[in-house]
């Protein structure tokens, strides 16, 4: 079955991963821009971080037949510091034409500071002003609920267009308010203590199939890229069928990146020769 | 052996994963088709629930749920005591 991996550090993770996954059937990754493991201190080591993202990683990920698509951002932990976050802001669009570039992701809150709302308010704008689809990443754990609803007042306050937004990370008591307010939902599914693949699942019981997105969870800490292939086979055991796993773990990611020029692949429908 | 303070640290996030994890499930048998109210497995997982959302004289919860989960006759072969046993 092919799949696509909608959320993917390729940053903090082996070519042993993308192996495994071309083998799994994964034919496309995501990367958000993220925490690369320390606090930066000069805006030029963001831009070799995207530098990274959208020439390095394209063609490690292309040794394996994947394609790698990446969003570009000063992820949430870091806009804690304003002006060195603003430096990078002004000249993050440099990089918006490239053929990988989504859009703007991750932004959103860590602690939900003032300093993180005026910096994540400010990406919105940018990525609106210059047409970029925008990826969300919501706190974990016990700052989540407060971070994901004043994500979404400041989302509603800016005019952003709902069906050009993903908002990640979401779990059981965030997931109604975001797909009421007709934004796209990620879930992030991890081996160890966040969202496990049976409540990816559940909710996909409780709240349909459309403007979801499933990732596997890779990152620094502890991980697993085949957490969405775990989500297909449980899926899978509970009676769906084959086309209904495409339609999820494929064809959803494929029709919210389409709304970027850059995105190629198309949804697939699996049909049995006379 | 880890301090009290230790052992929480340690478990917390794993713990109230797996807290999570069960009020999904219990969310998931009474969502199904049917019911499983009778089912005498569900009403030994509510016991075993409640067995440890109550204050425990000694920390056994682990060796009280193992013979809460056994089969009754062995558990009270057990509770008798190994010498029991026949002698090999």
């Amino acid at each position: 079955m092919q799949i696509i991996q909608p959320h993917y550090h390729a940053i903090s993770r082996t070519a042993w991963d993308y192996e495994r996954m071309a083998m799994s059937g994964v034919v496309a990754v995501t990367e958000p821009a993220f925490w690369t493991g320390l606090d930066r201190r000069y805006p030029e080591t963001f831009l070799d971080y995207f530098h990274l993202l959208t020439e390095f990683e394209p063609t490690r990920a292309a040794q394996y037949g994947i394609e790698h698509f990446c969003w570009l951002a000063v992820n949430p932990k870091e806009a804690e510091n304003p002006e060195l976050s603003r430096e990078v802001l002004r000249r993050m669009p440099e990089f918006f034409d490239r053929p990988n570039v989504l859009g703007v992701g991750e932004i959103g809150f860590h602690k939900t500071t003032e300093n993180e709302e005026d910096i994540f308010s400010e990406q919105v704008e940018m990525a609106m002003r210059h047409d970029q689809l925008i990826l969300i990443h919501t706190p974990h754990l016990a700052d989540k609920l407060r971070g994901t609803r004043r994500t979404l007042e400041i989302l509603k306050h800016l005019g952003a267009e709902p069906s050009r937004v993903c908002v990640d990370h979401l779990e059981e008591h965030t997931v109604k308010a975001v797909l009421d307010g007709g934004y796209w939902a990620g879930f992030t599914l991890y081996p160890v203590s966040k969202c496990t693949p049976q409540r990816a699942v559940d909710m996909f019981e409780l709240y349909g199939r459309e403007r979801l997105l499933v990732n596997s969870s890779a990152d620094w800490g502890p991980s697993d890229p085949f957490t969405v292939q775990q989500c297909v086979a449980e899926f899978r055991a509970r009676g769906n069928g084959r086309q209904e796993a495409v339609e999820i773990f494929h064809n959803n990611p494929c029709r919210f990146f389409a709304q970027s020029p850059k995105w190629s692949i198309k949804p697939i429908e699996i049909r049995e020769q006379a | 052996m880890l301090t009290s303070e230790q052992a929480l640290s340690r478990s917390f996030l794993e713990v109230r994963c797996a807290i999570i994890d069960i009020g999904a499930t219990l969310d998931r048998i009474d969502r199904g088709a049917g019911s499983s109210e009778d089912d005498p497995r569900l009403l030994q997982l509510r016991d075993a629930l409640r067995m440890l959302a109550e204050p425990s004289p000694e920390p056994n919860r682990t060796e009280r749920l193992l013979l809460h989960f056994s089969d009754a006759e062995q558990a009270g072969a057990l509770g008798a005591g190994h010498e029991s046993r026949p002698a090999k």
